[in-house]
């Protein structure tokens, strides 16, 4: 019998919904070994050059955070999370139609891989590349175009608009089976990303310094998260972040980021970054929220932002993050996370810290 | 092929010819603007209903860039839209090959690129078709290489077409863009062919395009690039009845889309569009995801009140074009100068009669002169047996028996100046005479009821996508034939409290088979649907008219038709299934009393559409 290393609880359900030939439309084509062929074939010959790819390819080369076969399994887990996927109770687990959840990992598997060929536009390449694997998937290029749009609406723009899933149908039919595309689009968005740790970061590194200037905020915001899950009985997101003295006394390399005055920056906060982070992470929860309700909402994220002495490890500040939630009348009623924690933001705050370290520049 | 229809249309001025073989020049020059043109050229997603010959193609081409720009005296870059037209009928998408393959996994897809290559190609062929507007500029070729590599041949690559061999080439020119949708086009056909021939599945490998990852990125770089005049797309799909069912849904999925800064869909149907639902099975609707143009008679629409109008400049253009001056079509196309003095005649009896009745009240001259018409048809065709018959002749009748749709006019109108010159040896003209144009309108009348539904039989059988069935067609048959003979039995009877009959509503809730029966009465131009007041007061109900172009057949006044007749589902099936059975009550009882024997309600309403 196929058997996966590593086997997510959605793979596990996979394998055994893959059993009921007819609620697939090739009746005769068993699901799950194709799915794990072409698992094995990313794991072998595509995951491992990713980050390379994205390193020397991308418009802006430089050393970005892992895109490896991890962070692809661990997307999956997160979609797993989302559709409280159980392995002990398989048969009475029908949050998504067999066929649905073929579509879901397949889709997640390949979410990221435009990367190998550099950042730029890499959302909008998995069409290209299952096309390249098709015999591996079916060979219907159909179907595989269908799973690709799911894929695609992981991020970028389509046509301008932010709003990639709503391009897509609500649902598509394969053959005699209807898949609700949007919603699988919007479980691969969102499990993307939450799909944050510190595993991403090049910790040795950046201990080193020798990472690229503008790519330092990127690893130390990955580094300083200690853990993200989501709890599907409180619905919520629950996000750690602890930082150092080290961390938050000083500004990171970035790329150069253009100002609401038309200014340009290179190095940034990384409370202020994670702050950033938190309200797209929010937005992000709204947007798939629209597609997924019926199924699932993730109804609030609810961050700590812990500050620990770069030495001894010992907590000195615990910044008070409000949950990130839809509450009362829905008009602007919250100023953004970094004007209502301005006291953390910025080299004022850095500046109460300053005086504690003794790195060196980084990158600034 | 344009010399042709020049020489045609020198040698008859009423020769209809498909706007798509018109020249730009001839398009603006027998082009006469339809109150709803104003409409179109605005940007959003629209239907236009009409059938077919009503002139929905005619405005469709005409708002093609060669006829925009001659017709506003401007340069292309200057054009408030690009129209982009593409007849879905002279297109290959809706053969029978492409229905079969629609239950086949994923045929969504594939019919969204067969559409999305479709449309694009017809939008280079269209681009380069005005390459002399755009090769005024020297740059062109520069931005057609930069939006080809920058944008085209990336975003042909994402979607799986090999573009590897024309980047290292460079080869950016307009023939070879022309060419690769040529060749994607090919790849799709051999494909669907390769599958009719065979029982097995087996999958499609070619690239697959679609409307939010090609269509629109294109046109976007098109505009951005300066190859489109920075305005937004029209695409000018005419006849999309004839797309198969999935394409349909697909289309309608784009109609649901924002996207009319970029691109707008003008899609024109001859009343027989197959669904409003998209490819998730939602249902688009006017007016939040398009709007509607319905000029399919002249009961909707603007064409209410201007058809008249619409005609008499129709004409009067083509007279002019094809040398006969100033003509006013009332003399073109006379009236039978002796029947308008026996109705005359008739109309001053009836006056009389009125004026010495003490419960007529008043009643205007003109009234009179309507009421006598039908009366004049009685006495030539009722019981005086004259041998004489009713003259379908003058251009005001002519008008009302072409129905709303002008090319019921223009073509026995083309056939009524043929045999003119026939009848003249040749001779110059300056009119048609009454017998010609009433030979021609009974012609085009026993066609209507006779080949026409041998035709649309024929082309169930041969089509499997069609919606209608063999048996229904029979049933409208009997249908009309019955209604027919109801509204004439009407007009013969001297007792009939009311002689001009024309058009009926349903008394009680259709049921489904009634309303497919009607449905495609409506489809193919028996019937024209309208609203009336309900009998309660309360709302309104559909009103269907009978053609008027069926008025020789059954011995009716095209002219003048106030009332209609309230019929139950029951009777108008009865009809349908049964219509010998029921044009013997109506010999046996007359036309008021064989309605109550059906049984069933017989109930007049005033309607007045003059």
């Amino acid at each position: 019998m196929t058997e996966l290393n590593t086997m997510q609880a959605l793979e596990v359900i996979l394998k055994e919904k893959c059993k009921e030939a007819t609620k697939f439309p090739r009746m005769h084509n068993d699901y799950f070994i194709q799915y794990c062929s072409f698992l094995n074939k990313l794991r072998v010959d595509i995951y491992p050059q990713i980050d390379t790819g994205l390193g020397v390819n991308s418009k802006n080369p430089g050393y970005y955070t892992a895109h490896n076969a991890e962070h692809f399994d661990e997307v999956v887990r997160y979609a797993g999370d989302l559709l409280n996927a159980n392995i002990e109770d398989i048969a009475n687990w029908k949050i998504l139609q067999p066929y649905e959840l073929y579509i879901l990992l397949v889709a997640i598997r390949i979410h990221d891989v435009g990367n190998i060929h550099g950042r730029d536009d890499h959302e909008k390449k998995c069409f290209q590349f299952l096309r390249e694997h098709s015999e591996l998937l079916g060979g219907d290029t159909s179907e595989l175009k269908i799973i690709a749009r799911i894929a695609e609406a992981h991020g970028g723009k389509v046509n301008g608009s932010r709003d990639t899933i709503g391009t897509l149908n609500t649902n598509d039919l394969v053959g005699t089976i209807r898949i609700r595309s949007r919603l699988l689009a919007a479980i691969v968005r969102f499990a993307d990303e939450i799909c944050e740790n510190s595993g991403r970061a090049a910790k040795y590194l950046l201990k080193h310094g020798n990472l690229p200037a503008h790519n330092l905020i990127y690893h130390k915001y990955a580094a300083s998260i200690l853990g993200s899950v989501y709890g599907s009985d409180d619905k919520r997101v629950n996000i750690q972040f602890v930082l150092t003295t080290d961390d938050v006394s000083q500004s990171w390399g970035c790329e150069d980021r253009k100002q609401e005055d038309g200014s340009f920056i290179n190095s940034v906060y990384l409370i202020d970054e994670i702050l950033d982070r938190l309200e797209k992470m929010d937005r992000e929860r709204k947007y798939c929220n629209i597609h997924t309700r019926g199924t699932y909402a993730v109804e609030s994220i609810r961050a700590s932002i812990e500050i620990v002495d770069a030495k001894t490890h010992e907590t000195l500040e615990k910044i008070p993050v409000p949950e990130l939630m839809d509450e009362g009348y829905p008009e602007n009623v919250h100023s953004s996370l970094k004007v209502q924690l301005k006291a953390y933001c910025g080299s004022d705050y850095a500046a109460k810290y300053i005086t504690t370290i003794s790195g060196e520049s980084n990158g600034k | 092929m344009e010399s042709n229809i020049i020489s045609e249309l020198k040698v008859n001025p009423f020769s209809v010819k498909t706007p798509e073989n018109l020249s730009s020049e001839e398009l603006v020059d027998l082009f006469v603007p339809y109150p709803e043109y104003d409409n179109l050229q605005l940007s959003g997603h629209q239907f236009l209903h009409g059938h077919r010959g009503s002139g929905k193609s005619m405005m469709l081409k005409m708002m093609t860039p060669g006829a925009q720009c001659l017709a506003r005296g401007c340069p292309l870059q200057d054009l408030p839209f690009y129209g982009a037209y593409l007849s879905i009928k002279a297109t290959e998408v809706n053969s029978a090959e492409y229905s079969r393959i629609e239950s086949e996994p994923s045929g969504f897809i594939l019919s969204e690129h067969v559409l999305v290559t479709k449309i694009l190609s017809s939008l280079f062929v269209s681009i380069s078709a005005h390459h002399t507007f755009f090769s005024a500029n020297s740059e062109l070729n520069t931005k057609l290489s930069n939006f080809a590599l920058s944008v085209l041949y990336k975003r042909l690559e994402y979607v799986g077409w090999d573009a590897k061999k024309h980047i290292a080439e460079n080869n950016t020119s307009l023939s070879a863009i022309i060419d690769i949708f040529d060749s994607l086009q090919a790849e799709t056909v051999g494909y669907i062919k390769r599958r009719a021939f065979s029982k097995d599945y087996f999958p499609y490998s070619g690239s697959l395009l679609g409307f939010q990852d090609v269509l629109l990125p294109v046109i976007r770089a098109l505009r951005d690039n300066q190859i489109l005049p920075d305005c937004p797309v029209f695409f000018l799909l005419d006849d999309a009845d004839n797309l198969t069912l999935q394409q349909t849904k697909v289309l309608n999925t784009w109609v649901s889309y924002r996207s009319t800064d970029v691109v707008s869909l003008k899609i024109s149907t001859q009343m027989g569009y197959k669904t409003f639902t998209t490819s998730s099975g939602i249902k688009i609707e006017a007016p939040h995801d398009y709007s509607e143009i319905n000029f399919t008679s002249v009961y909707t629409g603007s064409l209410k009140e201007n058809y008249p109008k619409l005609v008499e400049q129709i004409v009067k253009k083509r007279l002019r074009r094809f040398g006969f001056g100033d003509v006013n079509p009332t003399d073109f196309f006379p009236v039978d100068i002796d029947q308008e003095n026996d109705i005359r005649a008739i109309s001053e009896e009836i006056k009389e009669r009125w004026t010495s009745s003490t419960t007529g009240g008043y009643r205007a001259g003109d009234d009179a002169y309507r009421f006598a018409r039908p009366e004049y048809i009685r006495r030539l065709s009722g019981t005086s047996k004259q041998g004489a018959r009713y003259k379908y002749a003058g251009f005001e009748q002519l008008v009302h028996i072409s129905s709303g749709i002008i090319r019921f006019f223009l073509e026995p109108a083309a056939r009524m100046f043929a045999d003119q010159i026939k009848a003249n040896n040749g001779k110059t003209i300056s009119f048609i005479s009454a017998s010609i144009q009433d030979d021609e309108i009974r012609q085009q009348s026993d066609e209507l009821l006779i080949s026409k539904f041998d035709e649309i039989k024929g082309d169930a059988q041969n089509d499997p996508d069609i919606s209608s069935n063999l048996g229904n067609i029979e049933k409208l048959k009997n249908l009309i034939q019955g209604i027919g003979s109801l509204f004439q039995a009407h007009i013969m009877d001297e007792r009939a409290s009311q002689r001009r009959v024309f058009s009926f509503v349903i008394s009680d809730h259709p049921p489904k088979d009634l309303e497919e029966i009607l449905k495609m009465g409506v489809k193919f131009g028996y019937l024209y649907e309208d609203a009336t007041g309900n009998k309660t007061g309360m709302g309104r109900t559909k009103l269907y008219v009978l053609s008027r172009r069926l008025a020789p057949a059954f011995r009716l006044d095209p002219m003048g038709f106030s009332n209609y007749l309230s019929l139950k589902s029951s009777f108008l099936l009865e009809v349908s299934e049964n219509p010998s059975k029921f044009v013997n009550r109506l010999r046996k009882y007359g036309p008021e009393k064989v309605l109550i024997e059906s049984p069933q309600m017989s109930l007049l309403g005033e309607i007045d559409h003059e």
